[in-house]
C-alpha cells in the first residue's frame, strides 16, 4: 500500500511569497570563445556552468586526451619552430618520446590504466602521422612558428575576452599568419559547414582568435583546424581562409574553404550582444538549448528544464 | 493423459474450422499452431486450457511479457476459468530452482568487478608482457566491458564453458585463416589472427573470473538460472518425471518470442518431441515442426475486414506527438472510444515521451506498460534531491536542484546569488575537507552554495519571496535530516514529499500529469521498499547511490502497478505481446527510430568462425578486421537485424482491432541501408490506408497562417 496521503499538507513553503523572475546582471571577469559556444548550445548549461558554478567537473576520458595531446604538441613545438629544418626521423621521435612523457606522467588522472596506456598508444600513431603531413606541408610552404598557446585577451565593447590559441605559424614567402588549432575530437564535415556554424552563431572560435590578433597587428590569413582523432587516417586540415567576398558558388564538401570578413564582423557583434545581455542588461531566465548537450553535462540531474532523454538511435 | 472428454459445443461456438481443429486436438501430442498475429492463436489456446482443466488435467501455461500473461488470464475468465495460472517463462524458471529473485543486475556489477584487474592492466600477463594491452575494442573500455558481459552471458546459456570457448575460438580461426579467400596481405591477416586469438584468452580469462566470483556471491543471472536448471534436470530425470505428473499439458503462446534456453527448458520438461506442449505463434519452432502436429490459421479473427489505417509523416517530433494526442482526443469525443482502448507503441518507451507531454497538455490520462526507467524521472530526482540536500547539503547537484523544486522555485537570480562568493572573509564550515586539489576545489563549491543556504550569507542580495524561502529550507533541512534517523526509507522519502510540498504541488496539477506523477512516486517508494528490505543495515546515502547508479546504467525498473482502464496506454513494442487495442498509434516508424540503426558489439562468437573481433588494429587494412566484414557480409547481419525489426513492427500493428495509425517524422531516407517501415506501408496502396499528410500539413499551415 502506498505511503503517501490522499490529502496531503500544503508544505512549509505554501505560504510563503513567490520570487518572481527578474532580469539579473552576471559579474564576470572575463569572457572566452567556449563560454559563448556553451551559451549558443544551451544557455541553461551556460548559467549552471559559467555563473552557478556548484560542482567540479572532471571532464572525460576525450578531454584529458585532447588536453595530453595539445601538451605534447606545444612542447613539441618549442622545439621546433621552422618544421621546413627539422630532420623527419628525429622530429618523429621526438613527438612520440614527448607523448610518451606527457601520457606516463598524467596516468594516474585516467579512469583505468588501460585508458592512459591505450590512450598514449594512439597518441603516439596520430603523432607519426602528424609529423608526415607536417614535414610534407613545412616543405612545400616553409612557415615559422609564432606562438604556441599563446595566451590572448580582447577588448570587445569593454567585455574582456580571454582564450589560448595553439599555435601562430607564419608564412615565410608571404608573410601572412595563420592560427592554427588541433582538434582531437569532431570537426565539421566541410570548411563550408564550419563557415555557417560561424553564420549561425554556434561557433565563436575563429572570429574570437581573428579579431585577437588583428588588435594585434597581424594579417591573419586563414585557420586551420588539425583533426587528430583517428591514428588511422592521414591528417587532413580543414581550413578556412578570410575573405573580403563569398564565392559565389561554395563547395559544400571540400575541406578548404573561405569566411567572409563581414561574417566575422556579424559574429564579432553577436560576441558583444550576448555578453551585454548576460553582464549588463540582465536575462531573466536562462532557457534550455534546442538541442541542449545533457549527456556530457555534469548539471543534467540539477536541471530541472533539462528535456526527457531521447530514445537510442542505435541498437546492439 | 489418456483421460479426454468430448470437446463440449460451447468451447467451439464461434470458432473457424482450423481453429476447431486445433482445439480438439488430442493432447499428448505436441502440437503447433501457427497463423499471423490476429488469426485466433489466444482463442484456441485459451479454449484449449478449458478443455484441459475440464478433463482434470493440469496444465502449464506460458505467456510472454506481462500484456500477454494479462491478457490471456483475461480471456480464460471470460471463459469461466479463474484456477490456471499463467506465468512467464523466467517465473517458472525461479520455481522450478525454488528462488524468489533474479540477480541479473548484481551479476552486472559483479562482472564491472572482475573486469577491474584488466582496466587497471593489473594482471601479471601484462607485466611479464605476455599480453598486450591493446586488445580489439578495448579502447572504449565501458563499451568492451558491455559487449564482454552480453558475450558471456550467451556463452553460458548456451552451456558452452569458458574452456569450450577457447578451443572453440581456436578451432574457429584454424578453419577461416587460410581457408577463406581475403583480399589482404599475409602479415596483417597473421596479426589479425594472433590478436583474436590473444582477446579470446583475455575474454575466456573474464567469464572464468566472472563464474567463480558468481559462485562465491551465491547470486545467479538468469542464463545462469536456466543453465543451472538444465544441468539439474539432465542429471536427475525424475524431475522432469515428477512435473509432468502434476503438468502434463504445456502451453505457451507467442512462441516466436522464445529463446533458446526457454525452448531448452521445455524440452528437457517434456523431452525432445515435446508431447503434451501447445504452441502457438507466428512461425513454426525449429526442431520441433517433424514431431508436432500442426494447425495453421489462415482467417484473420482479430482485426475486421477493413482496419482503417492512417498513416501521416510530421515534420518533426513535436508535430508527429501534436498530431497523436489531437487524434486521441478526436477519438475519444467524436467516435466514444473509451482512453483505455488507446495505446501509443514506439520501439522503445523513450519514444514516447513527446506524446505524453502532448497528452497532459490536453489532460488526457496516460500510463507507461512495461518497463521504464525511474531515476531520470523529473518528479523522482526532485524528491530525490530534498533527500540528498538534507543528508549532504555541500551535494552541489542535489541542492541546486532541491532550490528549483516546485514549491521552492528559486529564479536564476536568486540561484545566482546563492551559488556566489559569501561577503567576508571564509571560515571551514566542514571540518575534513576532501584532500588534494581537485577534491579541495570540489568541496569549496559545494561549501559556498551549502554555507550560503544553511548560514543565511547571502539572505541580504535575495528578494523577499526567496529570502523567506530560503529561511524555511534551512528550518526544515535538520529536520529531514533527522528523519533519516527516524524513518524507513519510504516514510522518510513520503514525508520530505509532504512536507516540501511536492504532493500539494502534485495534486494541483492538471489532473493527467497529477496522476502520473503519483504513480511515478508510488514506484519510487515500492523501489525504496524493496532496497531496505534487501540492504537493512543502509539508509539514504546507499539508496542515493543506488538511484544515481541506476540511472547512468539506465535501469529499466517494471511497472507494477493495476493497469488504469481511463488511461491512454504508452509502451514499448516489444511489451504490446498480449495487448489489443481498439485504436493504436504506432509511431516513430522511421530509420533510426523503428528501427533504430544496427550498431554491431566489439566482437560475435561462432560456433564455426569462432571468436570475430571487429577492430582492426594493424595499420594495413580497415577500421574492421577482414574476418569481420567477411563474416557480417556473409552472415547478412544487418539484414537478419532489419528483419527481425519488421516482424516486429508487424506484430505491434496487429494489436489494433480497429483503428491503426502509423506516423513518422522527418524527411524519409532512401532506405539503401536501414528501412522507413512508414515508406513501405506508403507503397502499398491498400484499400483502408490513408495518407493524411498532406491535408494535416497544409490545414496545420492555414492554421499557422
Amino acid at each position: 500500500m502506498s505511503a503517501l496521503p490522499e490529502r496531503p499538507s500544503p508544505g512549509v513553503f505554501a505560504d510563503l511569497p513567490a520570487d518572481p523572475p527578474q532580469p539579473f546582471t552576471a559579474s564576470r571577469p572575463y569572457f572566452s570563445a567556449s563560454q559563448l559556444n556553451t551559451y549558443a548550445g544551451c544557455p541553461r548549461q551556460y548559467f549552471f556552468r559559467y555563473l552557478c558554478d556548484a560542482v567540479e567537473d572532471d571532464g572525460t576520458y576525450f578531454t584529458l586526451y585532447g588536453t595530453l595531446v595539445h601538451r605534447a604538441l606545444e612542447r613539441f613545438h618549442e622545439e621546433y619552430r621552422r618544421p621546413h629544418e627539422g630532420d623527419p626521423t628525429t622530429m618523429e621521435q621526438r613527438l612520440t618520446t614527448l607523448v610518451d612523457d606527457v601520457f606516463r606522467a598524467a596516468a594516474g588522472e585516467f579512469t583505468w590504466a588501460v585508458q592512459a596506456e591505450l590512450g598514449r598508444l594512439k597518441a603516439r600513431r596520430v603523432a607519426r602521422r602528424y609529423v608526415r603531413w607536417l614535414v610534407e606541408r613545412a616543405r612545400r610552404e616553409p612557415f615559422e612558428v609564432m606562438a604556441i598557446e599563446g595566451r590572448q585577451v580582447l577588448d570587445l565593447d569593454g567585455f574582456t575576452f580571454v582564450g589560448y590559441i595553439d599555435r601562430l605559424d607564419r608564412s615565410l614567402e608571404s608573410g601572412e599568419v595563420t592560427i592554427v588549432d588541433y582538434k582531437t575530437g569532431s570537426i565539421p564535415e566541410s570548411a563550408h559547414a564550419y563557415r555557417e556554424k560561424i553564420n549561425t552563431g554556434r561557433d565563436f572560435q575563429l572570429p574570437f582568435y581573428y579579431w585577437a590578433r588583428r588588435a594585434q597587428g597581424d594579417r591573419v590569413a586563414s585557420l586551420a583546424l588539425i583533426q587528430l582523432k583517428d591514428p588511422r587516417l592521414p591528417v587532413e586540415p580543414l581550413e578556412v581562409r578570410i575573405t573580403q567576398l563569398a564565392p559565389r558558388r561554395p563547395d559544400f564538401r571540400s575541406r578548404n574553404g573561405v569566411v567572409t570578413e563581414d561574417e566575422l564582423e556579424q559574429s564579432r557583434r553577436s560576441m558583444i550582444e550576448i555578453c551585454t545581455r548576460i553582464a549588463r542588461t540582465g536575462i531573466e531566465h536562462y532557457d534550455v538549448g534546442d538541442d541542449p548537450p545533457c549527456q556530457y553535462c555534469v548539471y543534467a540531474r540539477a536541471c530541472r528544464e533539462r528535456p526527457a532523454p531521447a530514445a537510442a538511435a542505435f541498437a546492439r | 493423459m489418456s483421460v479426454e472428454n468430448e470437446v463440449p459445443a460451447a468451447l467451439i461456438d464461434g470458432l473457424d474450422a482450423a481453429q476447431r481443429v486445433a482445439v480438439e486436438s488430442p493432447f499428448d501430442v505436441a502440437l503447433q499452431v501457427i497463423g499471423a498475429p490476429g488469426s485466433g492463436k489466444s482463442e484456441v489456446l485459451a479454449r484449449r486450457i478449458v478443455r484441459a482443466v475440464d478433463s482434470s488435467l493440469g496444465v502449464l501455461v506460458i505467456a510472454q511479457g506481462e500484456g500477454a500473461r494479462r491478457s490471456l488470464v483475461a480471456r480464460l475468465r471470460s471463459l469461466g476459468c479463474e484456477s490456471v495460472h499463467v506465468e512467464r517463462f523466467d517465473d517458472l524458471a525461479l520455481r522450478l530452482a525454488g528462488r524468489s529473485t533474479l540477480a541479473h543486475l548484481e551479476a552486472q556489477r559483479i562482472f564491472e568487478r572482475c573486469i577491474e584487474p584488466l582496466f587497471a592492466l593489473a594482471w601479471p600477463e601484462f607485466e611479464r608482457g605476455e599480453i598486450d594491452a591493446q586488445q580489439p575494442g578495448l579502447g572504449w573500455p565501458e563499451r568492451f566491458r558491455e559487449d564482454a558481459f552480453a558475450l558471456i552471458l550467451k556463452l553460458h546459456e548456451a552451456g558452452i564453458t569458458p574452456q569450450a570457448f577457447l578451443e572453440g575460438a581456436r578451432r574457429g580461426a584454424a578453419s577461416f585463416y587460410g581457408h577463406v579467400a581475403l583480399d589482404l596481405d599475409e602479415a596483417t591477416l597473421a596479426a589479425q589472427r594472433r590478436r583474436e586469438l590473444e582477446l579470446a584468452g583475455v575474454l575466456a580469462r573474464l567469464y572464468r573470473a566472472f563464474l567463480d566470483a558468481v559462485t562465491e556471491a551465491g547470486t545467479q543471472t538468469t542464463s545462469a538460472l536456466y543453465a543451472a536448471l538444465a544441468d539439474r534436470l539432465a542429471e536427475n530425470p525424475s524431475l522432469a518425471q515428477s512435473h509432468r505428473r502434476a503438468y502434463p499439458l504445456c502451453v505457451v503462446d507467442d512462441v516466436h518470442a522464445c529463446r533458446v534456453r526457454e525452448l531448452t527448458l521445455l524440452r528437457l520438461l517434456y523431452g525432445e518431441e515435446m508431447r503434451g506442449v501447445t504452441l502457438a505463434g507466428v512461425a513454426a519452432v525449429e526442431g520441433v515442426a517433424e514431431a508436432a502436429l500442426t494447425v495453421s490459421l489462415q482467417s484473420a479473427h482479430r482485426t475486421p475486414s477493413r482496419l482503417e489505417t492512417t498513416l501521416y509523416r510530421a515534420v518533426d517530433a513535436r508535430d508527429e506527438a501534436r498530431f497523436v494526442a489531437d487524434e486521441i482526443a478526436r477519438l475519444t469525443h467524436e467516435r466514444g472510444i473509451p482512453l483505455g482502448e488507446i495505446a501509443v507503441a514506439a520501439r522503445e518507451i523513450r519514444g514516447t515521451a513527446a506524446v505524453a507531454c502532448e497528452l497532459a497538455a490536453r489532460d488526457i490520462p496516460y500510463q507507461y506498460l512495461g518497463s521504464t526507467s525511474l531515476f531520470d524521472d523529473a518528479i523522482v530526482l526532485d524528491i530525490l534531491s530534498l533527500a540528498g540536500a538534507a543528508w549532504n547539503p555541500r551535494d552541489g547537484v542535489r541542492m541546486l536542484r532541491t532550490l528549483q523544486v516546485p514549491p521552492i522555485a528559486l529564479s536564476d537570480a536568486s540561484l545566482y546569488r546563492l551559488c556566489g562568493l559569501p561577503p567576508g572573509p571564509q571560515a571551514a564550515l566542514f571540518e575534513e575537507l576532501e584532500r588534494g586539489e581537485r577534491g579541495a576545489r570540489r568541496a569549496e563549491r559545494g561549501d559556498r552554495l551549502a554555507r550560503n543556504v544553511l548560514e543565511g550569507l547571502v539572505d541580504e542580495q535575495l528578494s523577499e519571496g526567496a529570502r523567506a524561502r530560503v529561511q524555511a529550507l534551512r528550518a526544515a533541512l535538520p529536520r529531514w535530516r533527522a528523519w533519516t534517523q527516524e524513518l524507513d526509507l519510504e516514510a522518510l522519502l513520503a514525508r520530505i514529499a509532504g512536507e516540501s510540498g511536492m504532493l500539494a504541488w502534485i495534486d494541483r496539477c492538471p489532473k493527467a500529469l497529477a496522476r502520473h506523477h503519483r504513480r511515478q512516486l508510488t514506484r519510487l517508494l515500492a523501489q525504496a521498499r524493496n532496497f531496505a528490505l534487501a540492504h537493512p543495515r543502509t539508509g539514504i546515502e546507499s539508496f542515493l547511490e543506488e538511484a544515481n547508479d541506476l540511472a547512468d546504467r539506465d535501469a529499466a525498473l517494471p511497472h507494477d502497478l493495476p493497469l488504469e482502464p481511463d488511461a491512454v496506454a504508452l509502451l514499448a513494442a516489444e511489451e504490446t505481446y498480449g495487448f489489443e487495442f481498439e485504436a493504436l498509434f504506432a509511431i516513430g516508424a522511421h530509420a533510426r527510430s523503428f528501427p533504430r540503426y544496427y550498431s554491431p558489439p566489439s566482437f560475435y562468437y561462432s560456433p564455426r568462425y569462432g571468436l570475430i573481433a571487429r577492430e582492426n588494429l594493424e595499420d594495413g587494412g580497415d577500421a574492421q578486421t577482414a574476418k569481420f566484414s567477411w563474416y557480417f557480409a556473409k552472415q547478412r547481419v544487418a539484414e537478419k537485424y532489419y528483419e527481425r525489426e519488421r516482424s516486429l513492427f508487424a506484430a505491434v500493428l496487429a494489436r489494433a482491432r480497429s483503428l491503426l495509425y502509423v506516423t513518422a517524422y522527418g524527411r524519409a531516407t532512401r532506405a539503401l541501408r536501414n528501412p522507413e517501415f512508414l515508406e513501405e506501408l506508403r507503397a502499398t496502396h491498400e484499400d483502408g490506408v490513408r495518407d493524411v499528410t498532406q491535408r494535416v500539413r497544409s490545414s496545420t499551415t492555414r492554421t499557422l497562417g
